[in-house]
Parts: C-alpha cells; sequence; structure tokens
C-alpha cells in the first residue's frame, strides 16, 4: 500500500511541485492551501502518514495546524515535516516545540526530498 | 492488523508501528508465554521495543533482516542482567 | 511546455500585485502588522518557489527583499517610504525576470545571468538599508533569542545537569584496540549517545527508527533511565531509551542525520588517548614494580625491542582478566602501531602504575587516588544492554568497583554493591541456577572487599560460599557479610539507597498506560478506508483563457444555429407544406433557444471579472506619477467587486490609466498650490465603479483645477479645432467636451507623462470600441468628473439589422436611438449638410452609403420617405439614412481581424442564423 502524505501550502507552484516528486516516488498525495483547509481534510477522515506543511499560510499557519493535527484522535504520533527556508532557524524550533517531527529546508524536491521522507517514514 | 495473533504464538508483519506497541502489550499481558515471530519484520516503533525489553518474550524467529536482528538481540540480551529477566525466566 | 514554469509564472505574477498593493497599504499606514505578515509571506512563498528553477538573480534580490522585510516584521527597522520605494524597484526587477522566463521558447528556463550586475546592485540596495537595523541595536539578538532561543535558553539552564564526560573505559577491550587502529588509519569515528525525550513519540519521532538506518555500529549499548516497571503498569509510550554507538562517521555526519534531535544527543568525536586505558581485575602484580621502573628507562632508550620482550613476559605470567594484562596487551600495540611515540607509552605506562594495583600497593600515589575515585564513582544506568561485533574474551569489563581511598562517593558506590548484593542473599525463593547465583555474589564481594581493603578475609569468603552452596541456602554469605567493617564515611551517611528492587517497586506507582495512552479510536478505524471520498473538494478552478473562449465560441454558434429553426419550419410550411412538422420545429426551437439562453448567461457568468483586476494596479501607478510629478494624492478605489465582461475590463485598462495621469498631470494642483487656494494639501482621486441596470457606471474623480471652458475654446480655436463661429457659439459644457476632439491637448507645454501623442479622443474611441461612453463633468476650480458606462457583456449583442446599397449590415443596439421614415421633403440642406427636424430637435443626416464610400444614392420607399436610424453619438445624434430597417438579432461579435482590421467604422462581424456574415458597424466611428 503506497504510504499518503498530505502536503500543505498556500503556494500552488510548491504544491505543483512538491505532489510531482512525491507521486513520483510513489507516494500517494493529498494537497491542502492552508492550516485550516488541512484540518478540515484531517477531520474528514484522511489520515495520511505523514504531513508536509508550510509556516507562513493565510487563514491558518503551518504552526498552528501543527498544535492542532497533534490534538485530533489518531494524529498524536504522525510525523510531521514543517516546510521553512534556510533563515527561519527560529521558526524550526517553534515548530519542534509545538509538536513537529523535523523540517524540510526550500527548496527542496526529487531524490533530496524522498530521502528526507525515507529518514522519517518507516517503510517508504 | 500486523499481527497474526495465535494461540502463544504471534507472527508479526513487516512493520509493527507505533499505535501496534498497544496491541503487542496486550497480548503479551495476556499471553505471558507467547512466543513471538519477528522473521518478516524489518521495522518496529521504538514504543514496541520497549514492550519487548521490558516483557522480554522468547522470540521464536528473529528478524530476517540482519541489522534490525543484531539491535534486537543487543536490547533482548539474555546475558544483560537486567532484574526483568529473572522474572520472566521463572 | 512547462507545466510547473507555467504555474510558477502566474502565481509569481500575482504574488508581485499583492506585493506592490501591500507595499501601498502599509505606506498610508505603516502599524498594520496583519498586512506586514502579509507582505512577508508573498515575498517569502515567491522566494521560495523562484528557488525551484536556476534563477540566482531572482532568488537573490527576492532573498534580501524578504531579510528588510523580516526586520521590520520584528521592528528591528521601520518602514519608511525609502523602503517601499526600495522593494518595488526591487519587484519591479523581478517582474522582468518574469516577462523574459515567460517569453522563453520551450518552456525553459533561460539563462538570467545578464542581470546578474542589476540584481547584485537590488540585493545591494536592500541590504544596505538593512545595516541602519542591524548597527540600531543589540535587540536585535535580544529578540532572536525570545522568538527561538527557548530551548537554547532551557538547555543553558540544563547544562549543569549534563551527565559527565562519557568514559571510554566502558568499551571492552577488544573494541577498543580496533578502534585505535582506525583512528590511526584516519578513519574517523564517533560515539554518539541518543536519550530520546520521554514524550518524544508524541512528535512523531521513533528514535529506534533513526538509530537502526546508521550502518552497523562498531559497538552498541541500549540502557533504560529507570527499570521497566511491571508488564501492566508500563507506558510504552513514555521513552526511556538510552542508546550508545560507536560509529564509524564523523561527527559532522551524525550531526546531519540527527538533525531534528540534536537536543536529544552527545555526539563526541573519539581520541585515542581516551582509548587506551587499561582495564580489568585490579590486583597486585608483584613483579609489576620492577617492571615498570625498567621499561621507563626502556623508552627513554628507546629500546622498543627489549621493552615488548619484557612486556611479553610479564604478560604470560599475569592472568588474563587482570588489569595489569591489560595494560601490556595495549603496551604491545602501541610498540608495534606507534614504537616511536614515546610519550604515549609513558602515558601507558604511568595509567597502568594508577589504575591496576590494589590500595596497599607501593606505587600509590596521591593522583592515582584521585584516578581512581573518579573512575568508581562512574556508574552505568539500569538495565544495560550491550554488544559489539567482535565480543572481547573477558567478561569482567564491566565496571567493577576499584576504589582504594574512602571518599564519601567512593563508599556510597561501595555500599550500593553491598546492599545490592544483601537484596540477593535475602531472596528465598532457592531456583536451579541457586549455585551460580551465590558464587556470583561472593564474586562481587570479593572484589568489592578488595577494593578497599587490599587485605581482606578472601579466605573466609570462599568458605563462607562453599558452605552456601552445599546447603542451598546464602545464609553463611550473609553472615560472612554481615561481620565485615563498612567504611566510617558510609556508616554516617546513611543515604537512601536505590537498589534494582526498591526503584522497582516504586515504578509500581506509574500511572495506568491504558490511561495516559488511549487506544486508537474505533472512529479511526471506521474513517481509514474514506480516504479517496474525503478529498476537499476544489473551489475556483483556473483555466486557460483559450479554453474559456473556444466554449464562448461555441456558445456563439450553438446561438446562431438555433436561429436557423423559424427558417426551417418555415421553409417546412411554406415549401413543403407540412404544417404539423412546422408547429414541432417551433416547439423544439423554443426549448432549444431557451437552453441555449441560458448557455449565453452562464457563458456570461464565467466570463465576468471584477474591476479590481484593473484598479489593483492603480496604487502604485498613482503613487510613481505623483512622486515624479512631487504633488501629493489620496487614491480612493471604491466597488472593485463590481464585475464586467473579461474583454470589457481589459478593454478598460488603457483608457482608465490615461484618465488617471490626466488627471494628476493636468487636473490636480501641487501641495503648495492648493494651500495657497485653501484646499487640503492632499489631493484626492476617486475611481469608483458600480453596476448600473445592466451597464456598469464607472467614475474618476478628482479635486483639482477644473477644465475652464474658455482655454479649452481659445485652444481649439488656435488649434484649429473649431471656427470663429463655434467659438461663439459653443455652450460651457460643449467646450469641455472638445478634449475629447482628435489631435486637442489641454496642457500648455507637453510633459513625459501624458504628454505621449495619445488625447482624450483615444480614450473615448477606445471606449466606444466596447460599446461605452464617456461623460465629462467639470467645474473650475472645484474637480472634474468622467463618468464612463460599459455594458456588462460583449458575449452576445443585440444589433438591428438594416440595408443599404444591397447589403446588410448590423447596429448595435446601444446605439440606436430610434428608427423613422423621413419624407425626402422634410430634409434640409444646411452649408451642404443635410439635416431634419425630428421631434423638435435638429439631427443632422448622412447617407450610410456616402459614409461608407459607396457611390450608390439612398432608395427612398414608395412615398418617397427615407429610412433613418438615429444614433447616439456621445452627446449629440446622428440619423443615418440607409435603404430600410429590419429585425434586430442576437448575434456573437468577432472584432475584425488581418487587413479589415485597421478599417474604421466597423465593430466586427458575425455569424447569421442563415449562414450569411454581417458586418456591424461602429457608428462613433463613421464621422
Amino acid at each position: 500500500m503506497p504510504k499518503t502524505i498530505l502536503v500543505v501550502d498556500d503556494s500552488a507552484t510548491m504544491i505543483m511541485s512538491l505532489k510531482a516528486s512525491l507521486e513520483m516516488a510513489g507516494f500517494q498525495v493529498h494537497t491542502a492551501s492552508d492550516g485550516v483547509k488541512a484540518l478540515e481534510t484531517l477531520k474528514g477522515g484522511l489520515k495520511p502518514d505523514l504531513i508536509i506543511t508550510d509556516i507562513n499560510m493565510p487563514n491558518m499557519g503551518g504552526l498552528e495546524l501543527i498544535k492542532n493535527a497533534r490534538s485530533l484522535p489518531g494524529m498524536r504520533f504522525m510525523p510531521i515535516l514543517a516546510l521553512t527556508t534556510e533563515s527561519q532557524q527560529a521558526k524550526r524550533d517553534e515548530a519542534k516545540k509545538l509538536g513537529a517531527t523535523g523540517w524540510l529546508v526550500k527548496p527542496v524536491g526529487g531524490q533530496d526530498l524522498v530521502k528526507v521522507i525515507k529518514q522519517v517514514l518507516p517503510g517508504a | 492488523m500486523p499481527f497474526d495473533a495465535r494461540k502463544n504464538l504471534l507472527v508479526a508483519d513487516t512493520l509493527l508501528s507505533v499505535e501496534d506497541a498497544e496491541v503487542l502489550l496486550e497480548w503479551l499481558l495476556k499471553n505471558p508465554r507467547g512466543r513471538i515471530n519477528l522473521s518478516a519484520c524489518t521495522h518496529l516503533h521504538t514504543a514496541n521495543l520497549q514492550v519487548l525489553m521490558a516483557a522480554r518474550p522468547k522470540i521464536s524467529v528473529w528478524p530476517t533482516l540482519e541489522p534490525l536482528a543484531e539491535w534486537l538481540k543487543t536490547a533482548l540480551d539474555k546475558e544483560n542482567k537486567d532484574h526483568a529477566k529473572n522474572d520472566t525466566g521463572r | 511546455m512547462n507545466p510547473l514554469l507555467d504555474q510558477f509564472l502566474s502565481e509569481a505574477r500575482e504574488f508581485l500585485e499583492s506585493i506592490s498593493a501591500k507595499l501601498l497599504e502599509l505606506e498610508r499606514n505603516p502599524d498594520q502588522t496583519g498586512v506586514m505578515d502579509e507582505l512577508f509571506r508573498f515575498v517569502h512563498t515567491l522566494k521560495g518557489n523562484s528557488g525551484l528553477f536556476d534563477l540566482p538573480e531572482m532568488t537573490r534580490v527576492l532573498h534580501a527583499g524578504e531579510d528588510l522585510l523580516d526586520a521590520v516584521r520584528d521592528h528591528r527597522l521601520a518602514f519608511s517610504r525609502a523602503l517601499a520605494d526600495q522593494l518595488l524597484e526591487a519587484m519591479d526587477f523581478v517582474g522582468l525576470l518574469l516577462d523574459e522566463i515567460g517569453a522563453a521558447p520551450d518552456g525553459k528556463v533561460p539563462d538570467t545571468s545578464a542581470h546578474a550586475a542589476d540584481a547584485a546592485r537590488i540585493g545591494e540596495a536592500l541590504r544596505a538599508l538593512m545595516a541602519t537595523a542591524d548597527t540600531a541595536g543589540t535587540t536585535d539578538t535580544a529578540t532572536a533569542a525570545t522568538a527561538g532561543g527557548q530551548a537554547a535558553a532551557e538547555a543553558a539552564v540544563a547544562a549543569p545537569t549534563d551527565p559527565p564526560a562519557w568514559d571510554a573505559s566502558a568499551l571492552p577491550e577488544a573494541v577498543r584496540m580496533t578502534l585505535y587502529r582506525a583512528l590511526l588509519d584516519g578513519t574517523a569515528h564517533s560515539l554518539l549517545i541518543y536519550e530520546p525525550d520521554h514524550d518524544c513519540f508524541f512528535s512523531g519521532e521513533d528514535p529506534f527508527f533513526q538509530v537502526t538506518q546508521l550502518p552497523p555500529p562498531l559497538w552498541r549499548r541500549l540502557s533504560t533511565a529507570e527499570p521497566w516497571p511491571n508488564l501492566a503498569e508500563l507506558d510504552a509510550y513514555h521513552c526511556v531509551l538510552r542508546f550508545e554507538l560507536i560509529l564509524a562517521l564523523s561527527a559532522e555526519e551524525l550531526t546531519e542525520h540527527f538533525r531534528y534531535v540534536l537536543d536529544q544527543v552527545q555526539i563526541e568525536p573519539l581520541s585515542i588517548e581516551a582509548l587506551l586505558q587499561p582495564s580489568g581485575r585490579v590486583q597486585d602484580q608483584p613483579l609489576a614494580t620492577d617492571f615498570i621502573r625498567t621499561a621507563l628507562s626502556q623508552i627513554n632508550a628507546h629500546d622498543s625491542e627489549a621493552l615488548a620482550q619484557a612486556a611479553r613476559t610479564l604478560l604470560e605470567l599475569s592472568a588474563a582478566d587482570l588489569c595489569i594484562a591489560s595494560g601490556l596487551r595495549w603496551l604491545l600495540l602501541v610498540l608495534e602501531l606507534e614504537p616511536d611515540h614515546q610519550d604515549r607509552q609513558r602515558a601507558l605506562l604511568n595509567a597502568i602504575e594508577q589504575q591496576c594495583f590494589g590500595a596497599d600497593g607501593a606505587l600509590m600515589t596521591a593522583s592515582a587516588t584521585e584516578r581512581a575515585t573518579e573512575r568508581t564513582t562512574e556508574r552505568g544506568p539500569d538495565g544495560i544492554a550491550e554488544s559489539s561485533p567482535d565480543r572481547p574474551g573477558s567478561e569482567t569489563s564491566t565496571a567493577s568497583p576499584s576504589a582504594t581511598a574512602i571518599s564519601p562517593e567512593v563508599s556510597q558506590s561501595f555500599r550500593q554493591v553491598i546492599e545490592a548484593q544483601r537484596a540477593i542473599l535475602t531472596l528465598r525463593d532457592a531456583p536451579e541456577w541457586l549455585s551460580g547465583r551465590l558464587r556470583s555474589v561472593a564474586t562481587s564481594l570479593s572484589n568489592a572487599f578488595a577494593s578497599l581493603y587490599a587485605a581482606s578475609d578472601s579466605d573466609a569468603l570462599e568458605q563462607a560460599l562453599a558452605m552456601a552452596v552445599e546447603a542451598k541456602d546464602p545464609t553463611p554469605l550473609q553472615d560472612w557479610l554481615a561481620a565485615q567493617p563498612l567504611p566510617i564515611d558510609a556508616q554516617e551517611e546513611p543515604h537512601p539507597l536505590t537498589t534494582p528492587a526498591t526503584a522497582s517497586a516504586a515504578a509500581n506507582a506509574t500511572p495506568d498506560p491504558t490511561n495516559t495512552a488511549p487506544k486508537p479510536s474505533a472512529e479511526d478505524q471506521v474513517h481509514f478506508g474514506r480516504r479517496a471520498e474525503d478529498q476537499p473538494s476544489a473551489r475556483t478552478l483556473k483555466v486557460d483563457q483559450v479554453k474559456i473562449d473556444r466554449l464562448m465560441n461555441l456558445v456563439g454558434e450553438m446561438v446562431v444555429a438555433k436561429n436557423a429553426l423559424p427558417y426551417l419550419a418555415g421553409r417546412a410550411e411554406s415549401v413543403h407544406g407540412v404544417r404539423e412538422l412546422a408547429r414541432e420545429i417551433k416547439g423544439q426551437y423554443s426549448v432549444i433557444n431557451r437552453i441555449a439562453e441560458e448557455m449565453q448567461d452562464a457563458m456570461m457568468q464565467v466570463r465576468l471579472l471584477p474591476v479590481s483586476f484593473v484598479f489593483q494596479r492603480f496604487p502604485r501607478l498613482v503613487r510613481d506619477i505623483a512622486r515624479k510629478l512631487g504633488k501629493e494624492v489620496d487614491l480612493v478605489l471604491e466597488g472593485e467587486s463590481t464585475e464586467a465582461d473579461k474583454n470589457i475590463i481589459e478593454a478598460l485598462a488603457d483608457p482608465l490609466i490615461h484618465i488617471l495621469r490626466n488627471s494628476l498631470d493636468h487636473g490636480l494642483e501641487g501641495p503648495e498650490e492648493r494651500e495657497r487656494l485653501g484646499k487640503p494639501r492632499v489631493g484626492r482621486l476617486r475611481v469608483s465603479a458600480h453596476p448600473l441596470a445592466d451597464r456598469v457606471l464607472i467614475e474618476i474623480s478628482d479635486d483639482g483645477r477644473g477644465i475652464d471652458p474658455d482655454v479649452i475654446r481659445r485652444k481649439a480655436y488656435e488649434k484649429g479645432v473649431i471656427d470663429e463661429i463655434a467659438l461663439e457659439r459653443l455652450n460651457d459644457q460643449e467646450a469641455v467636451n472638445l478634449v475629447f476632439a482628435a489631435g486637442f491637448s489641454t496642457a500648455a507645454e507637453v510633459t513625459n507623462l501624458s504628454g505621449r501623442g495619445v488625447g482624450m479622443d483615444v480614450v473615448r474611441n477606445a471606449i466606444a470600441r466596447v460599446n461605452g461612453t464617456i461623460d465629462l463633468r467639470s467645474r473650475v476650480g472645484q474637480g472634474t468628473e468622467l463618468r464612463l458606462t460599459l455594458p456588462l457583456s460583449m458575449a452576445v449583442t443585440n444589433v438591428m439589422i438594416i440595408e443599404s446599397a444591397d447589403q446588410r449590415f448590423g447596429i448595435p443596439m446601444d446605439a440606436v436611438v430610434e428608427t423613422l421614415r423621413v419624407p425626402r421633403s422634410r430634409i434640409q440642406t444646411i452649408k451642404h449638410h443635410q439635416a431634419a427636424v425630428l421631434r423638435g430637435r435638429l439631427v443632422p443626416l448622412m447617407a450610410l452609403n456616402e459614409l461608407l464610400a459607396l457611390n450608390v444614392e439612398p432608395i427612398a420607399n414608395a412615398d418617397d420617405e427615407l429610412a433613418v436610424v438615429v444614433a447616439r453619438m456621445e452627446q449629440e445624434e446622428l440619423g443615418i439614412i440607409v435603404d430600410d430597417c429590419r429585425e434586430t438579432v442576437d448575434i456573437i461579435l468577432k472584432p475584425m481581424v488581418g487587413v479589415v482590421a485597421s478599417i474604421p467604422g466597423y465593430a466586427g462581424s458575425a455569424l447569421l442564423g442563415d449562414g450569411s456574415v454581417l458586418l456591424v458597424l461602429n457608428p462613433m466611428e463613421l464621422l
């Protein structure tokens, strides 16, 4: 069974890029354009194997999403990676404190992306 | 469910997830003499490892995957002087 | 075709629009945190996206912009006009690059390195603004610390309680020897201690997975922070593990691997010095003293041959598990691998001397006491499990107490050992391996007491052990233990001792695991299979415009095709005489007609676009122009959500920009002049849009100087636009309307802004082309207002079909005021111009044939009446003489293309139901 990943980013370009890389690597990808929509999707019953979320998003940012997602049933142990940029060390720490498993540094795609995911997702 | 739990023998699937630790623990509580076949297992979440280390069940077959087997043998080392071993040995 | 690049370009353009909008908003009111955050997010996201492609110039500029905005967001830097200028310029640069990328063939990302110098310059300029922020304060670091440094602060607090440096003596000698060889070969090796947070699983972490992904370690140990509780009380989700590994990896590689949990790991490079330690049972070796003395002189004499020989001899005489034996093996290895490293050999001899002998050994020195003390206080955690690929022969390598002097620490650890053994002896279970257990206890006690009192009564212990084994009863050993003296310190300080037994009892108090870690609820399981259906549905769809246009054309053809049905019905009845069929066709027609109309309507809805599409450029435009002119303007936009057809909206852009330019350039006064006139310094420019029945009304007004009709009259006369008579006769409104006359420019001198050879006539024509009207009102000294009305949609146009010179033409009904028959007798000729009084107004008349340069006379009807279509031309009316007026039809107007596109007078062409092509006139352009 392919692993399912929920990608949350407000940029359609970033979503497209990540989706392409992930699908190429055999993952099943779901997307949401902000934290609110991602939470809706999760509350709607999607239980991905991994969540990748951007930090800066309208309506609900990544940090709040991480906090909220962790309190949902069945999401306690899910790996969550925050999408950050080189300069966002503080955000990374904050994301980690709120329950993120780790982070990705943009731009990320292709083999690098898959490598990081395999590091947090057993059996991927 | 990634287990094939029969009477006193549990055959683990390839992956034991974090949630499976709860199930594993319950099974071991119900079957204190239960043996575990890990041959197909390629990874088990740390929570499962903790359950195994605390319960010290008999491993009927170690994982075929050599690095995992090495780790589990270290974790569940028979030579280890942990007091838990004395309890299970009785 | 590169979908990702296309997506990037279209999204990037949206971001640029939003960025400049936000910048202008902030310029008006810099204290809007929400806007600032959004602005940052746009730049940040755009930068992130640009990184997906090889666009170093763009990324560089955006990165600098992002950093700058970050500084503003953190209040390290104040938002200023200069800052906005710099950022806007940067975004213009990005826009330029986007255009270039968009224009590149085959969806390839072009090389933009030609702009490297510009990128560097802009980046520098942005960073220069930041320099002020960085010098502005040490607050910089302070805020950074509060934002992200809490973890660091906690770590700093935790630092004093960190465990002491790891002791390599925990490693089996064989592992250390392998490592020694590897390190000499130059292969990096590191020690990793990974103690995951107790609640790390709740962050999605799986420490065991991280560890198993590493290459097989040279040595590993897995221990727990606390002993395992009874299984029923185990909380599997409370992580208590501690991993220790030695790996052939550099510290850098390990740091990278554990980058997410660096606060939970300790990574130490391994040094040879730490490895070279004798380990094993401490016992005096009578020959050792002599050996060490000789060895030192041999080292000084560089006589490694002799030294090695002596060491081998002594090694043969020593038991393998003795510390001295271990030391000798090390010495031989060093002599083999580093024969010239005398310092190391000396250090090793020193270590043997200090660590391998009992309390009253002749060689004991003060420093040796300290050393021994340190070592004894090293306690391994409970529940240790370790392994290494090549297991050492000696199993005594696990730290055995070897203290010699009595310090509080020593006595405490000593007592701990004794208490543990005493606890074991109290067990009354008598298992089969009791004798093994008793032997093990005796060995531990022997070692413990030997470490404290070299001359301990080992014979008595042996005896007690023999008795106990024989009797299968630990009592003799207990008695022996009771008879032994305990260290004074230990008696004086009755520390509560944590033996495994008491610890496990304490652990029983841990809460029920089922409470802290509930099972996955049934709900989770149920939802599991619903993934596919649970996708959130997309609410908006981005569709290529070409596809919409195609759909619109098809709808148009459908509308036209259905118009053929009434013809067909007519033919069925008149030619074939089947009336029934004709009725059925008409019935079907009404159904198809309704659907077609709905389709048209739906199509129109799809094509609707808010005027904000055009309006959103205005703030930036107005700002830039105003700054160039040194004017201060407050731009007010209203009704931005008013919608109209895409083509209309797009056609609006240029005329509106021109109107705004005119207002700024000619209408609004400079701030000083305004003050002099008693007006507010800041001028007001208002652009509003409202729906008005089936049209859209757009008003552009300013509170500037207005248009002086006298000035216009004089100018128009000077330029030959009007003659003397008109100069006298024109009322003020008519005079003001002269600005729309071709070739008219009101500015005293042509400025570089609006004086681009484009006058208001061009604006009027552009508006007229989409069937719009323009109306200008002005009051001197108070301002000017322009009202534009535009149709909501161009998709379907209602036209009247007229005939002239045996041809059919269409005239948009929007322009038609009325149609009537005028007797030829009532047409007067004034100065070569024809006119007629219609309903009390004098309406100029022109024959369509004449306007179209068709050299044919209009045809009158039997009563010698001429058909006249009165068309609205701005404020005036024109009577167009045609041969005949026919029905009105709905058509899909297609603009003229190719060569005919440049011929004035035509709005476009349309296909009629009978398959013929209808040319549609544009009355405005006819004159």
